[in-house]
């Protein structure tokens, strides 16, 4: 049943200035502050995955001294899971969400509001817990216990990070609670469940595993606080165990939240570009609800090693979950075969998350076998896997998505020929860089480790990857040029530039402040993809053009 | 298909899994904490389902403000309530009068808005 909020029968003026947009309702609005500060933060973790990799470009090398390779690499891995791409993905549904379902705002908008605000605080903390005299937080982004407690980690350092990630996470879990009631409960007249588009769907199941999975993060959060202020609470050899499961039981379905909303953004640009339908809609909706709840129950494979956790179980619906990934697999390809392919700059994105991401998943697959983990868990090995998937996959998916709306969310539109270079730099970039690391583990690298010994094929391998760090920067460099330079020369994008499918493009670039109004109302939906079907009815309409 | 049976459907699924993974022999405390996950998404599934009863067609226009101002005092509330954590109870005050202005707010919004 399709519940429909009306466009408020007074309609407020667009307001300008800072004051406007920071305390403003409008889910656009929301979404690009929170877009804008993720995005910040990915180029500080950035430059601290840079200081990380000069590090290790040398054995023995000393750069930094080794706690405070530990403080980086605490703030790496806890700006990029925590601060980055899961606000970058819950974002973006917020975003795009309400258009695609023909919404004119999202629901509680006020609470969205405060979830960017909470979020921000939530990111001030955990950036000045690396700043404090006593110790900054070096506990990795998953602070272990006993390793995060005050014995260990003793000092505000490690508090301030446990209130950042309990600010940012409940932030999150807030948000996307409201894209989930939008999608479900404010569709426009005709927008059933099955004309959604698939980048909606992929929201649907990513809030829905944020809700079910961040309470988990956020009571393991605030029992390690709570630990830390009363140290006789825990008895450890059993809280150790229970935090494990606690952190992993978010932790891994994070991975997920961190992935489904970019196979959306993939599955619509290749659509697009295809010139064709999305092929298989329904198995693939079928699939990504099947693929979310198979990945509420695999987090135990994180506890192989700790021989707590049920093995055999956990092992299965980790493998299980090559099942409706390729599902997905084959409706990316199966879409793309007999599709008018073009090549815009999204296209070469969303092409390359397809590989690169595979890489990432069939490694996934060899770490759910518990005797491949026992041999590469710790290692190299599972950095390299975890960057094929959360880098060479989900960023490249992002980016995927970033060209495809930036013209839908700014009224601009971005170089080419800059794209280009820029997608160039960063596929070569990413390979260098994560592929050798894979070698690394199956030496035997240890993951977090401020040096190593010049051990025969390591040096090599470390300088390799070093080196296609520089070039991952660069490549973001001509990223940056390339959306300032847009900004400033300020070339007007049209309402439809790539002649997509969806609901968004069917209303102005950037779309007014309740989405679609008498200028640009919605169409009339019959299925996934209302715009072609506008437009197979107008040429149907008159064959002759 | 429905907004909740798609919700219920998949803490259903989800139900299915952790029956196999007590099958499997899952400990207690692991049981406890999938199914706390499954509870709460069945409670979002029945949220949803009141809300189809209760307004199966339209929602009554409403005049959104372009302004929320409460979020960011919120906001400010729930970080000083953090930093008192952390650092001592002197930031509670600050963190109430945070608080109170931000119900204050939202009260007033409330207000306006019916």
């Amino acid at each position: 049943m399709t519940a429909l909020v009306e466009a408020p029968t007074v309609v407020p003026s667009e307001e300008r200035g800072l004051a406007a947009w920071v305390t403003a309702t409008d889910h656009k609005r929301i979404a690009l502050m929170t877009l804008g500060t993720a995005l910040l933060l990915f180029l500080a973790a950035g430059l601290v995955a840079l200081v990380m990799r000069a590090q290790l470009a040398q054995p023995n090398q000393h750069l930094v001294p080794t706690q405070t390779y530990n403080q980086l690499f605490t703030l790496h891995g806890s700006v990029m899971i925590y601060l980055f791409v899961t606000p970058v993905a819950i974002a973006m549904g917020l975003y795009l969400v309400p258009l695609q379902v023909g919404a004119p705002m999202v629901a509680a908008p006020k609470l969205c509001l405060a979830s960017f605000w909470v979020y921000l605080a939530g990111s001030v903390s955990l950036l000045f817990s690396m700043i404090p005299a006593t110790g900054g937080a070096s506990a990795g982004w998953y602070a272990y216990t006993p390793l995060s407690d005050s014995q260990y980690s003793p000092g505000v350092g490690m508090d301030l990070w446990l209130l950042g990630v309990f600010l940012a996470v409940l932030a999150m879990m807030a948000m996307a609670g409201a894209v989930l009631w939008t999608a479900l409960r404010m569709r426009a007249p005709g927008m059933t469940l099955l004309r959604m588009p698939v980048f909606t769907w992929s929201m649907v199941v990513t809030c829905l595993m944020t809700v079910a999975s961040f309470p988990s993060l956020l009571a393991a959060v605030g029992l390690v606080a709570t630990g830390r202020a009363d140290p006789t609470l825990f008895h450890h050899n059993l809280w150790d165990v229970a935090y494990q499961n606690l952190f992993w039981f978010y932790g891994h379905p994070v991975v997920y939240i961190m992935f489904f909303p970019f196979v959306g953004a993939v599955a619509e640009v290749l659509a697009t570009f295809a010139r064709r339908r999305f092929v298989g809609y329904k198995p693939t909706v079928l699939s990504l609800l099947a693929f979310a709840a198979l990945s509420m129950s695999v987090w135990g494979h994180h506890l192989f090693t700790t021989h707590q956790s049920v093995n055999d179980y956990f092992s299965l619906t980790s493998t299980l979950l090559s099942v409706p990934a390729g599902l997905e697999y084959f409706g990316f390809l199966a879409t793309l075969i007999g599709g008018r392919l073009s090549f815009p700059t999204p296209m070469l994105f969303a092409l390359a998350f397809i590989p690169q991401f595979l890489i990432g998943g069939l490694t996934g697959i060899m770490l759910a076998a518990p005797t491949l983990d026992y041999h590469f868990h710790g290692t190299y090995f599972v950095v390299a896997h975890f960057h094929y998937t959360l880098f060479a996959g989900s960023v490249f998916g992002l980016l995927a998505g970033f060209y495809f709306w930036f013209p839908k969310a700014t009224g601009v539109l971005l170089s080419e020929r800059l794209g280009r270079l820029h997608f160039w730099l960063m596929v070569i970039g990413t390979n260098v860089t994560f592929l050798p690391m894979f070698g690394m583990g199956f030496l035997g690298m240890p993951r977090r480790v401020a040096s190593y010994s010049a051990l025969p094929g390591l040096g090599t391998l470390n300088l390799i990857s070093s080196c296609g760090a520089a070039v991952l920067a660069i490549s973001v460099l001509v990223l940056l040029v390339n959306v300032s330079e847009s900004l400033r020369r300020r070339t007007p994008a049209p309402p439809d530039p790539w002649g997509g499918f969806t609901l968004e493009w069917a209303t102005s670039s950037p779309p007014p402040r309740f989405n679609f109004d008498r200028s640009f109302p919605i169409p009339r939906i019959r299925s996934y993809a209302p715009l072609l079907d506008l437009r197979d009815e107008q040429a149907s309409a008159s064959p002759g053009r | 298909m429905s907004a909740p049976l798609v919700v219920a459907g998949w803490g259903a699924f989800n139900t299915a899994l952790l029956v196999i993974l007590a099958g499997y022999g899952g400990e207690a405390m692991v049981l406890w904490l999938y199914g706390g996950a499954v509870g709460l998404t069945m409670l979002f599934a029945a949220g949803v389902a009141a809300s189809a009863l209760r307004r199966p067609a339209r929602l009554r226009p409403r005049l959104l403000p372009n302004h929320g101002e409460v979020g960011l005092v919120t906001a400010g509330g729930l970080l000083a309530v953090g930093l008192g954590l952390t650092f001592g109870p002197w930031f509670y005050p600050v963190a109430v009068g945070f608080l109170f202005f931000a119900a204050l707010g939202a009260f007033r919004d409330w207000r306006s808005a019916g």
